[in-house]
């Protein structure tokens, strides 16, 4: 992390938290001499949507393996709605559920058959397949094979399935990827449902406008540690670059100013000749924020990528 | 471990696994065979058949050789051979490589003609087939007429201990390769259509969320259960397709599942070594052709010991062993305590190896 760059990393529940419904203490992961994850500390409250970020390998994806109990850590502890997900694996996933980043559903089913098997695994009612249809909107095309399916139907009945046992936590690998605008708005109007409705979801994602505008808190990771954990505004805020507007003038041509920098004064002239036609601050983003802390872009590979997602 | 969870998955994986080609393929290869053998190979020959050898080196064994398959070649399709060497001759015979050896002495038919009864050796296995028992009551016909006289001769029957069980002739070639059929039919739905069904799971990532809902001996015990009713199902139908006659039922199950339940563990066991139905679809037939050739080669006599060793080892060899069996009413292999621990054994082996990998890579 560059010397000028503070940025708090400690974790900071919101004080009205009744609970943390996900809490990870020292957690890590080693594959040999390879420390995937690398002694991560962080917890979510109820209702919260929180975001992991981070370049590819940088430990999300094994995080996230651990939490819903398909890989053990290979030290410290985390658990999913008060249960521990090592002693309480059982416990831990009927409060849970994931919507992978991969489509990993059944082709040759229809979307009614995808979900009746997850339902009947959870023993939940029958009812509950067309409740979910309904919810995410493809009742219509329930009994069509999924291999019909587009890419943003599969996405939605992905989550859908991961519905299925009403988990009390969800955890979302990368769950715009590869969707339309409209679909993509969709998918994020109904985590923001959720969200509201007390289901605390855990987010990945490159996106880090999907993660602004979903995330109360997002944690970075980088080589398996978290490097920064906060609200997107403060972490924006913390990054400490001077404050900037971008202006439109009249004339179309577009200029930064800064804004606390008394000997410029270009601004102020261009509102006083009315020749302004818009005005933006000019925050950083939160991959501006991700660069100046780990010094890399959040599409860089890692060297360890292979074994994260062979994890 | 919850039965309603297997259930649940097993019945998915019966509605999934038949709609995909690859998989349909392979269930109706073996079936095909099946019904091709039993077309091949008609119950009702239109004429029995014996192998014969006739012993002897002068003239009179020539004249039988030559006189006795135009005699009865309304009735009988005789192929003879000659031998010079009783011993040879009693050998094949002992082999199931001939049905009867008939020892004609030099001078048989001068002394036939002269009225003193000479001995006719007539030498036969120690169940002679229906064909043999018509070679022993015509051949003194032969005789007769070649002496121009009647009841001429001294038949002395002897019969000789089958060096190894007669299966295919116990069961007949059609019912024989029919079962040989299912046993490929069992090899290819426990070592292609199960780990086929497993690797797409791996490949597409729908175990993982499989493994989310349910826990992993439930879907492996589910993976099984669809090996053994696949394998049920299809032979069954192969059975009544071919209409082969199983005279003990109890037994003939047995062998099947026996079968079934002791490759099925291979078969999850390819599907984690190659991880890709594709793959699996391209070369899981190099591992199963080997594994396969027992139940082709079980009921031949004659085998060199090695060859007979990996019969027995192989649950394939066994299960044919033990369907042949079944298929008859009175044992030809027997040892069906074998056949079942070594059943065991296997079943034990595979899946104790599918659930050390899956130990070792933390799943």
């Amino acid at each position: 992390m560059p010397d000028d760059v503070r940025v708090a990393v400690q974790d900071r529940p919101s004080p009205d938290d009744p609970g943390a419904a996900v809490d990870v203490v020292d957690l890590a992961k080693h594959y040999g001499d390879v420390r995937a994850v690398d002694g991560i500390t962080f917890s979510a409250a109820p209702g919260e949507v929180f975001g992991l970020l981070g370049h590819n390998g940088a430990g999300k994806t094994t995080t996230i393996r651990m939490l819903t109990g398909r890989t053990p850590p290979t030290a410290g502890r985390a658990s999913v709605d008060g249960h521990d997900v090592v002693a309480d694996r059982e416990a831990a996933r009927s409060s849970l559920n994931l919507v992978f980043e991969d489509q990993n559903l059944y082709p040759r089913l229809t979307g009614r058959d995808n979900l009746k098997l997850f339902s009947d695994l959870y023993g939940m009612p029958p009812a509950r397949v067309d409740e979910l249809l309904e919810r995410v909107a493809i009742a219509h095309a329930a009994d069509r094979k999924v291999k019909t399916y587009s890419t943003g139907m599969k996405q939605r009945l992905l989550l859908a399935r991961a519905l299925v046992n009403d988990p009390k936590v969800l955890f979302l690998d990368e769950p715009t990827r590869g969707l339309d605008p409209a679909s993509a708005r969709n998918l994020r109007d109904i985590v923001r449902e959720l969200s509201g409705a007390g289901t605390t979801v855990v987010l990945t994602t490159h996106d880090m406008t999907e993660a602004d505008e979903l995330c109360r808190r997002v944690a970075f990771l980088s080589e398996g540690r978290i490097i920064a954990l906060d609200t997107p505004r403060e972490l924006k805020l913390q990054v400490g670059r001077a404050r900037r507007a971008r202006v439109l003038l009249e004339d179309r041509s577009e200029h930064v100013v800064a804004i606390d920098d008394p000997a410029d004064d270009r601004l102020a002239r261009w509102l006083d000749g009315g020749r302004v036609l818009t005005v933006h601050s000019d925050e950083p983003t939160l991959a501006d924020v991700f660069v100046a802390l780990s010094g890399r872009s959040l599409d860089a590979d890692h060297p360890d990528d292979e074994q994260e997602a062979g994890a | 471990m919850s039965l309603s969870r297997i259930w649940t998955i097993l019945r998915k994986d019966l509605v999934d696994a038949i709609r995909d080609g690859r998989v349909l393929a392979v269930i109706l290869i073996p079936i095909g065979l099946g019904l091709m053998y039993g077309a091949i190979y008609p119950d009702e020959e239109p004429r029995p058949t014996a192998d014969v050898v006739i012993v002897g080196t002068g003239a009179d064994a020539q004249r039988v050789a030559d006189a006795f398959p135009r005699d009865v070649r309304r009735a009988l399709d005789v192929t003879v051979e000659r031998d010079a060497d009783e011993r040879r001759a009693r050998e094949t015979v002992a082999d199931d490589d001939a049905d009867v050896a008939v020892v004609v002495p030099d001078g048989l038919l001068d002394r036939a003609a002269a009225g003193r009864a000479p001995p006719l050796t007539m030498v036969v296995g120690s169940s002679p087939s229906p064909a043999a028992q018509a070679v022993l009551s015509l051949l003194p016909t032969t005789v007769e007429r070649l002496a121009e006289r009647p009841a001429t001769v001294d038949v002395r029957t002897t019969q000789v201990t089958a060096t190894n069980p007669a299966a295919i002739d116990a069961v007949g070639l059609r019912t024989y390769f029919v079962l040989a059929a299912i046993v490929m039919l069992i090899g290819f739905v426990g070592m292609l259509v199960v780990p086929i069904i497993l690797a797409e799971e791996i490949e597409k990532r729908t175990l993982e969320a499989l493994l989310l809902a349910a826990r992993g001996p439930e879907v492996m015990a589910a993976k099984v259960g669809v090996g053994l009713v696949y394998s049920a199902v299809a032979t069954v139908i192969t059975v009544l397709l071919t209409g082969i006659a199983v005279e003990r039922p109890a037994l003939f199950v047995l062998g099947v599942a026996g079968t079934a339940l002791s490759v099925v563990g291979l078969g999850l066991v390819l599907a984690y070594l190659f991880r890709s139905a594709d793959k699996l679809n391209t070369w899981g037939w190099v591992v199963l052709m080997p594994f396969l050739a027992p139940a082709f080669l079980a009921g031949v006599p004659g085998l060199p010991g090695w060859a007979d060793a990996l019969v027995q080892v192989l649950p394939t060899g066994q299960g044919m062993r033990m369907m042949i069996d079944g298929a008859l009413s009175t044992d030809v292999f027997g040892d069906a305590g074998i056949a079942l621990a070594l059943f065991v054994a296997w079943a034990v082996a595979g899946l104790g190896l599918l659930g050390w990998i899956l130990q070792r890579r933390g799943t």
